[in-house]
């Protein structure tokens, strides 16, 4: 796996450090974290970081966040043309099937109910990006 | 119907704990130690964390923590060195982050087939600020492995 450039979306401080943590925990080969504390400053900076050749490749997103939540910041990426294609993955609390259906409908590559160990963290990244998992370090 | 409204008030009380403990467990490294039912008066200088939820139900989710429990499992949280001391700014995150987290895990649980929308927490330590709402809610007491920690929900009418 090339070393990733990854975005974390979350209106809490701690749990964007929680998730970029358990990123490094998980021995994924991380080299840019941005963060963003909602779904409006999460398209502000995929506009500006998401250019060739330096794309993102992964997109941590929560739900519930004031002014954009994650349902409508999904919908607004997966209309663009140009970063439609950058995986999304959801971390939340709510792991409702019917929320996790709608966003699958809506575009999201994976969902993570909260609370999430690390190592379920490492799988979802490599499902998502196409690659088999290698063993925990 | 008296035996109704107690069966759920059971179920949602016993969904509260697992709630809780799934959480503890996995993401703070802490444990239940006991639990009890919840005491009418608020924990003495307890730090409180407010979430409202509404869709396909609406209530509001309450939880108060003692110092000593925020502190370490803000530490724990955020994988701290066990003899560094967490600013205030830090354990208000953390706790706050721990009082949606509950809200969230305790609805799955609850209402498995729901859709809820969270509002952002409201973290306090004056208990003036945030309302209780005792009388009407369900909640369980629960002592951790470094503090206390209380935990209610509360329906509003319609919802039920």
């Amino acid at each position: 796996m090339n070393s990733l450039r990854i975005l974390i979306v979350d209106d809490s401080p701690a749990m964007r450090a929680y998730v970029r943590r358990t990123v490094q925990l998980a021995s994924l080969p991380v080299k840019n974290v941005f963060e963003a504390a909602n779904g409006q400053e999460a398209l502000a900076l995929v506009e500006k970081e998401n250019r060739d050749p330096k794309k993102l490749d992964l997109i941590f997103c929560d739900l519930n966040m004031p002014v954009m939540n994650g349902e409508e910041f999904v919908t607004k990426l997966k209309s663009t043309d140009r970063d439609s294609q950058i995986p999304i993955l959801i971390i939340s609390t709510d792991a409702t099937q019917r929320r996790v259906m709608r966003l699958r409908e809506l575009g999201a590559q994976g969902y993570i109910s909260k609370p999430c160990q690390p190592e379920m963290i490492r799988l979802k990244v490599h499902q998502i990006l196409g690659e088999t998992a290698p063993a925990a370090v | 119907m008296i035996d109704h409204d107690q069966d759920r008030s059971d179920v949602m009380a016993n969904d509260m704990v697992d709630a809780a403990r799934d959480v503890l467990n996995i993401m703070f490294f802490n444990d239940i130690l006991e639990e009890s039912p919840v005491l009418p008066e608020p924990l003495p200088h307890a730090i409180q964390v407010h979430v409202r939820f509404e869709g396909d139900g609406e209530g509001e989710f309450h939880m108060e923590i003692d110092g000593d429990a925020a502190g370490a499992l803000t530490g724990s949280f955020l994988g701290s060195e066990p003899d560094a001391q967490p600013s205030r700014e830090e354990v208000d995150q953390v706790v706050g982050e721990l009082g949606n987290m509950l809200c969230g895990a305790f609805l799955s649980r609850f209402e498995k087939e729901s859709i809820f929308n969270l509002s952002s927490p409201v973290v306090a330590r004056d208990p003036a600020t945030v309302p209780v709402n005792a009388n009407d809610a369900v909640g369980r007491s629960l002592q951790l492995l470094d503090g206390n920690m209380s935990l209610r929900v509360r329906w509003n009418a319609t919802a039920a």
